[in-house]
């Protein structure tokens, strides 16, 4: 005889049902929540940039040219205004980038365009008013008749920095990071990959004392790939500038460093793209007669390479975006023009990123928040190259 | 001094036989999985070994070319003499040029991930069997001429062989283990993998191929063993219980155990 | 085109003990740069003990750190106290770990309980994306835009916030974490068994008890060992901290105020000019000796643990 019914038309119980509701709600909430944050990042990121993208100019009629080119621009922003007393003339000789007057070749009459300075550009742009009292107006007149504008700045991709945040660009740094990561790689995948072949393919005859060895090597490269990116900062430090005597900020010091850096990155993807290789592809290549090292060169290696590359140019983006270490080995210097070879000295990328955030002028927040735009960017470029190759030549076994 | 194992003096004691195993002793570790195994192994013959799993079967089969070496808890101790000459004198003998003249098929067919033409290819390149690319595809062609194989993939050579059905990626693996130009070649369970219209396509193979070769073949299938073997060896937990030809072994054999696996009864 | 490689020396080819030897060399390469880092680390702390002994470097509270002028007066106008170091790192940890253990863990538990495998697949690698933001630009994000609207927004409400408050780098530092937390979090979840599973749904138990009450519990080694693992990528964070947090050793509880870190000093020592061997200059080395070594112990444990973990849920 059945005492209890089944109950199954029953509803859950209330607390039982009021629990299910919050764990739910929390956990949405959790995902929610950090897309919210991530989204607000994202944005900041792109308001405070896009500024950097476009750059404003004057433009001005040269009627006469002077003795010097310094003259010539002077005497064509005087005209500008009427009759200008000693202080508007001050105020409109600041008007230009004080770069414009040791580059710019006048040499015949007609119109030319001025990079305007920082302060101008900044007032145009809407950040901020640091203009002076003289100033303003004529800016406003340019303004008014379309003698000022603003047009895609080239000279942010095509200029290294410069101590004037209109003309500043990241070319020295594109230069550097590029060194430096060639660098890095040229370093890191053969003795990584060489280090993985050596673990997992040659396992040598005494048992034990191998087992124990590859233990030990495995912890090591899990803690090498654990240690904290300033402590290889130091060690770069340490051993190539102070023990080898290295110049201090070059891209070979800075390569090496982040060469260091990577390997264990590359080491443990290398092994589990070996590992993902089956056992009977090694089986049928050593029925054939070949010896050991053969089938890891000709069988084995081969077949694992769609995965070792996409891990290194996972662990090649992390690289990219590393400050830290070249910090401590003195790549902070203020690099005017891009390195010509790889002992000269440079900054990479994220370093120019750190510079210009730490500048106390205004005009360069702009340029960092578009730095930090087009970083991201080449990272997710290369990201989305290391799934395109894992989708296309993965073997599915 | 390496001895060539590619030399065919007949320095053997019986008559035809290409493979003698003399008083083989395997141990898997604590286990002893081949005891005292003698048999004769005659050229130009099948000889099938059947027995139910986890025999020693296919480690018998893997200690003729050595492949056992690669697994550090097996220990072998005994003789396997081919054409007279000791495989396991480990001073003498060039391990990689015996697993060129004992080719190997697996039971899984595992082509290499590359093509059809590279898979054949790649014995012959290892030892430097062609001078010239000429001599490289001559070799291909009739590998995969006697592996049945040549006219259903001569038109794409270079797709991959991952692309090939079951069936033809066995024949290929056939095709992979005839180009080194073995004189023996070990199957182990060949067909377990495939449907019964391949099986039947490797079978007739088989017998095309023991025309040129020694074959010694595992297999679990006991019409297989008496459709195409000439001698068959009946295992049971390590031992030879009984071995002769196969259609004595299947007709009327000596031992009782055998009478009763053969007939089915257990296994 | 095929490059002959073998045993034997052979034209053309190659010679296999050659690259037998590469990848040797290669595998004791990276025995040599855990060597050399200890090395080069522990050679500068001990030329740093010679100049500030190691009782005032491990128990000292106060960190001004001075070269002095005159080669005699060592030590007695510099103080270089690790502690207070230590508690702006850990109080800035503390921080990041609030916000980033519950919003990481519960976002596992969603990708690994709640989510359809489709939509699995795309809010996973979404999560992933804030782990590949390099450090500089978390650090910009936290001085340029929270800090100053932590200060303002505090000002408002009658709060005295320090533009480099702790609470923007350790909320910072927090969201460049919460991948760490939940992926591990994920992992471990998955590796619980469905035996177990099972078990709990045969009994009648909805899917939020079998998560809090069974799978939870049966994680928890993983999830702390994931918890160990951020903890110690925080300490050893520097942009963010570089860029977000004050330069001045301060012992407060309250995260309006500023705090420095280790990792802070270590670059403030080391940029610029300096003598190489003055006691400041070393200290930054013992600094990054003692970060190794606690950073080391961490992942070690977390490690460890991590492993047993969930070789321990596959068993059963």
């Amino acid at each position: 005889m059945q005492s209890t019914d089944l109950k199954l038309t029953d509803e859950l119980e209330p607390h039982r049902r009021k629990l299910q509701r919050r764990v739910k709600t929390l956990c949405y909430s959790a995902v929610i929540l950090t897309a919210i944050i991530m989204l607000t990042f994202f944005s900041t990121l792109a308001y405070r940039g896009i500024g950097a993208f476009t750059q404003t100019q004057i433009q001005i009629d040269v009627k006469q040219i002077e003795s010097t080119t310094k003259k010539t621009i002077n005497s064509a922003l005087y005209s500008l205004v009427e009759e200008p007393d000693r202080k508007t003339k001050k105020g409109l000789r600041q008007l230009a980038t004080p770069n414009a007057y040791s580059t710019m070749q006048i040499d015949e009459p007609g119109l030319y365009t001025l990079i305007a300075h920082t302060n101008v550009d900044m007032y145009v742009k809407g950040v901020y008013d640091k203009l002076t009292d003289a100033q303003r107006p004529v800016v406003d007149m340019l303004i008014a008749e379309d003698k000022i504008y603003r047009k895609w700045n080239w000279s942010f991709w095509t200029n290294a920095d410069s101590r004037s945040p209109e003309i500043a660009g990241i070319w020295g740094a594109a230069v550097g990071t590029f060194y430096t990561i060639g660098l890095a790689l040229l370093f890191a995948f053969p003795i990584g990959v060489g280090c993985a072949v050596h673990m997992e393919e040659f396992p040598q005859r005494n048992g034990k004392n191998w087992k124990r060895y590859r233990d030990f090597m495995e912890i090591n490269i899990n803690n090498l790939a654990a240690v904290p990116s300033i402590v290889y900062g130091l060690l770069g430090l340490a051993l190539l500038i102070n023990f080898i005597g290295l110049p201090r900020s070059a891209s070979l010091v800075g390569g090496i460093t982040l060469g260091i850096l990577t390997l264990p990155t590359i080491v443990i993807a290398a092994r589990t793209a070996l590992r993902t290789v089956p056992q009977s592809v090694r089986d049928a290549s050593n029925g054939l007669g070949a010896s050991r090292l053969q089938t890891t060169i000709y069988q084995v290696l081969p077949a694992a390479m769609p995965g070792i590359i996409t891990g290194t140019i996972i662990g090649t983006a992390r690289a990219i975006g590393e400050s830290a270490p070249l910090l401590m080995i003195g790549m902070v210097a203020f690099i005017l023009s891009a390195p010509s070879g790889i002992m000269d000295p440079a900054t990479s990328l994220p370093v120019q990123i750190y510079l210009w955030a730490d500048s106390p002028e205004r005009g360069f927040a702009e340029k960092t928040s578009a730095a930090i735009f087009i970083l991201i960017m080449l990272l997710v470029m290369l990201n989305l190259l290391a799934i395109w190759l894992r989708k296309r030549f993965e073997i599915k076994w | 001094m390496v001895t060539n194992i590619m030399q065919k003096e007949t320095l053997t004691l019986d008559g035809s036989s290409k493979v003698n195993i003399r008083n083989l002793n395997i141990w898997y570790g604590d286990s002893h999985a081949i005891i005292d195994c003698n048999l004769k192994i005659r050229k130009n013959n099948v000889t099938a070994l059947i027995g139910p799993s986890g025999c020693g079967k296919s480690t018998l089969l893997r200690s003729i070319n050595r492949m056992n070496d690669f697994i550090d808890i097996c220990k072998t101790k005994g003789s396997i003499n081919i054409d007279g000459i000791d495989i396991y004198q480990t001073a003498n003998t060039n391990v990689n040029n015996l697993r060129k003249s004992v080719g190997m098929v697996f039971q899984k067919p595992n082509p290499f991930p590359k093509s059809i033409y590279e898979n054949v290819a790649y014995g012959p390149r290892l030892h430097r069997m062609a001078e010239g690319t000429v001599e490289l595809n001559r070799i291909v062609e009739t590998s995969l001429k006697k592996a049945a194989l040549w006219d259903e993939v001569k038109d794409r050579l270079n797709d991959s062989a991952f692309g090939l059905s079951g069936g033809q990626q066995q024949r290929l693996c056939i095709a992979r283990t005839i180009a080194v130009d073995p004189q023996i070649i070990l199957l182990d369970e060949p067909c377990s993998a495939l449907d019964p219209i391949s099986t039947n396509q490797i079978e007739e193979l088989i017998l095309e191929l023991k025309k040129s070769y020694t074959i010694v073949m595992v297999t679990h299938n006991m019409q297989q063993a008496k459709r195409i073997s000439d001698t068959t060896a009946y295992f049971h937990l390590g031992e030879i219980v009984e071995v002769g030809s196969t259609k004595k072994i299947f007709g009327n054999p000596n031992h009782r155990k055998t009478k009763s696996y053969v007939s089915g009864e257990f296994g | 085109m095929f490059i002959w490689i073998g045993p034997k020396k052979a034209t053309p080819g190659f010679n296999e003990d050659f690259l037998k030897n590469f990848f040797r060399i290669c595998s004791w390469f990276t025995i040599f740069i855990t060597f050399a880092i200890i090395a080069s680390l522990a050679y500068e702390t001990v030329k740093f003990f010679l100049l500030v002994s190691p009782q005032d470097f491990f128990f000292n509270t106060t960190w001004s750190p001075q070269t002095a002028f005159r080669a005699d007066s060592v030590g007695s106008s510099g103080q270089f106290g690790l502690i207070p170091l230590i508690w702006g790192t850990m109080f800035i940890t503390i921080i990041a770990v609030l916000l980033a253990g519950p919003l990481g863990l519960f976002s596992a538990i969603l990708t690994a309980e709640y989510l359809k495998p489709k939509t699995r697949l795309i809010v996973k690698p979404l999560l992933e994306i804030l782990a590949g933001i390099p450090t500089v630009v978390y650090g910009f994000f936290a001085a340029i835009v929270l800090g100053p609207w932590l200060r303002n927004s505090g000002a408002t409400l009658g709060l005295d916030v320090s533009t480099e408050s702790a609470l923007a780098a350790g909320v910072v530092m927090g969201i460049m974490i919460i991948p760490l937390i939940s992926s591990i979090t994920d992992d471990v979840i998955k590796a619980v068994p469905a035996s177990i599973r099972d078990g709990a749904r045969g009994l009648g138990a909805t899917k939020a008890e079998t998560v809090l009450h069974i799978i939870l519990p049966a994680a928890l080694p993983g999830i702390v060992a994931g918890f160990i693992m951020a903890i110690s990528r925080a300490i050893g964070e520097t942009m963010i901290v570089v860029m977000a947090a004050g330069l001045a050793a301060n012992m407060t509880v309250n995260p309006l105020e500023a705090v420095t870190t280790v990792t802070v000093q270590i670059v403030t020592l080391l940029i610029g000019d300096q003598e190489f061997d003055s006691a400041k200059t070393l200290s930054a080395f013992a600094l990054a000796f003692a970060l190794f070594t606690i950073t080391f112990i961490l992942n070690w444990i977390a490690y460890r643990n991590y492993k047993n973990a969930v070789n321990r849920l596959k068993i059963n």
